[in-house]
């Protein structure tokens, strides 16, 4: 999962090194519009539903903490 | 009572001695004795409605958490474990119940702030509409004084509302301290807009006195006043005349430098008010966050709005962008342009919609005019267009890739921004819609070099004398060097802070003199007017 999560960012938006990167949001480095693309992606390649209340930014701020997001959403589900 | 007066600095030394020398538990309670205290000299009706917003909200918050807490204590029940079923109805029963509480209270403080602000425009907008239509019904006119601070302490409170509905933090249990967050007086009159995890939760513990902070927190005022009475009122003559109903008397140049001048104005009043705010603040040991970065260095438009009134865009990005670009309505306009344009889409549609949204709501929540909706609107425009054509403008500059570098680039950018904002300016401050676009139309067509001949005295008729246009100038060179420094990266008052003490009193001092002397106090001056102050 997490290479796909990986792949998806990519796509948002490159030039970040995103298996080292731990602040995304807190230091900016994805804005609000790559956030929202980000969601969009994760929710048709995993099949969950990231709502308002998941728009925390320590469930975005590395691969791992999406990781985690995502499969805690998939169990929910 | 004004933050810009002898009256305010008479009220803040006493309760922050106060607030040193009593036990530090007991701090919170005079900080909010003050507050409200401020409130009152501000006017006695108007405190029901802020006491009612802070109740609402208090309560809703700790009935959210105590729903979630149940729930906890229920998932975790050792003695009665709960199947994977249960655990999901359990989880969604408590969801619900968040959300109908949260919604209420969410729709009662909106309603203060919807009645007291925007009644009287929708009349009038009614009235309008019957006249059109030729009946003869005509709601009546009315005006309600607007209570002190009502739309920064609402928004306040919605993220307060919506951050404890979803658990991003635990509610204050503390009901003083809560009221304290909500009405803290150095920031009730024109913000920050501040979330409650920052800013409220440091009134939960006692601050001990540190020189560092009344240090830097009058250093901060200080600059604040500079910001506000050398340079921001000593501008405002020459906005107050070109911005008159008498506009049209005045060339396309006069108007355009009534533009710059409001553009130094407004500046000055915000940035500077913020300043003062904010110093107070640290000087009890408060830390709030920044709402300006040099604004005017700003190489876009999107970057102006992170740098110009920073708290109400992001309160605008996580409580209106997000929500509603995670509805389900959007995302399902989202998804039919995926399916028929490609994966870029995805991005194109929330970047075009949610600018308007955004900007109608910064508009109105302005003020409750057509100008305000058609700045809301402006922003929108040039904004949702700039994202839309950067794929555009990627591949122009792709081609001269050397030059995105270059000084000149930086500065065209900058420029353009610039004179971007200028227009947004002259939507709002001129006498009517009408007017805005004649004076848009006249700056573009008539121009007046007569106007910047120094030595035929023209220029000096439009309000500002020859003596005060000297001091501006150099008040100008000095704020434009220091929010250089700062785009550079540099921390001043630590920079200050390792001068020799000679060096540093010498410093303060000619502050002072500067503002004591070159500040604005002539006849007719109102210094309680700051123009936030009317948001």
């Amino acid at each position: 999962m997490k290479e796909q999560i990986i792949g998806i960012l990519e796509q948002v938006k490159g030039g970040i090194n995103y298996a080292a990167e731990e602040k995304l949001i807190d230091d900016k480095l994805l804005d609000s519009f790559d956030v929202i693309s980000l969601i969009s992606e994760l929710a048709d390649t995993f099949d969950v539903e990231i709502g308002i209340d998941d728009m925390l930014p320590e469930n975005f701020n590395s691969v791992d903490a999406i990781c985690a997001l995502v499969e805690r959403l998939q169990e929910d589900a | 009572m004004a933050y810009v007066s002898l009256e305010f600095l008479g009220f803040l030394i006493p309760v922050l001695l106060l607030y040193y020398l009593i036990p530090r538990r007991f701090q919170w309670a005079v900080l909010l004795a003050a507050s409200y205290a401020f409130y009152l000299l501000n006017g006695i009706p108007q405190i029901a409605f802020i006491v009612f917003t802070t109740a609402v909200t208090y309560a809703a918050g700790l009935i959210m958490q105590k729903t979630r807490d149940e729930n906890k204590v229920k998932l975790q029940d050792p003695e009665h474990p709960l199947s994977k079923e249960e655990k999901k109805e359990l989880k969604k029963r408590m969801s619900a119940k968040i959300h109908l509480v949260q919604t209420i209270a969410l729709l009662v403080d909106l309603l203060v702030l919807i009645v007291v602000k925007y009644v009287p425009f929708l009349a009038q907008i009614s009235n309008s509409l019957l006249n059109a239509l030729h009946i003869s019904f005509q709601f009546p006119a009315f005006s309600i004084l607007v209570p002190l601070g009502i739309s920064f302490y609402t928004f306040m409170s919605i993220g307060y509302l919506i951050d404890v509905g979803k658990g991003k933090y635990d509610a204050e249990r503390h009901f003083g301290r809560f009221a304290l967050f909500i009405s803290f007086f150095p920031s009730i009159v024109q913000g920050p807009i501040n979330h409650f995890d920052v800013v409220g939760v440091q009134f939960r513990e006692g601050h001990k006195l540190e020189y560092k902070n009344l240090k830097y927190g009058a250093q901060l005022m200080l600059w604040g006043f500079f910001m506000k009475l050398v340079i921001s009122d000593r501008v405002a003559p020459m906005v107050a005349k070109v911005f008159s109903a008498d506009y049209a008397g005045y060339s396309g140049t006069a108007l355009f430098l009534g533009v710059l001048a409001y553009a130094i104005q407004i500046y000055g009043d915000f940035a500077g008010g913020i300043n003062i705010v904010i110093g107070a603040a640290q000087m009890f040991g408060i830390q709030m966050p920044k709402n300006f970065t040099q604004p005017y260095f700003a190489e876009s438009m999107t970057d102006y709005w992170r740098r110009w009134h920073i708290t109400l865009g992001d309160f605008m990005r996580e409580y209106v962008f997000f929500p509603v670009m995670l509805s389900k309505p959007v995302n399902r306009i989202s998804k039919f342009f995926r399916s028929k344009f490609g994966p870029g889409a995805t991005k194109l549609v929330p970047s075009i919609a949610a600018p308007f949204v955004v900007f109608m709501l910064m508009g109105i929540w302005h003020g409750a005019s057509w100008q305000w909706i058609v700045y809301g609107l402006y922003n929108a425009i040039v904004i949702a267009g700039g994202v839309a054509l950067t794929p555009l403008f990627d591949k122009l500059t792709a081609r001269i890739p050397r030059y995105q570098t270059a000084f000149s680039w930086k500065l065209f950018r900058i420029i353009r921004t610039f004179l971007l904002t200028c227009v947004a300016k002259v939507i709002t401050q001129s006498p009517g819609l009408g007017a805005a676009f004649a004076i848009l139309k006249k700056i573009l067509t008539n121009v007046d070099l007569n106007l910047l001949v120094i030595n035929n005295g023209k220029l000096f008729e439009l309000g500002i004398s020859p003596r005060s246009m000297l001091i501006l100038l150099a008040a100008l060179l000095v704020l434009f060097v220091v929010d250089l420094l700062k785009e550079r990266g540099v921390q001043i008052r630590d920079r200050i802070s390792e001068q020799p003490l000679v060096f540093r009193w010498m410093l303060y001092i000619a502050v002072i003199s500067v503002i004591v002397i070159f500040g604005c106090y002539g006849a007719g001056y109102d210094a309680s007017a700051f123009i936030y102050q009317e948001f």
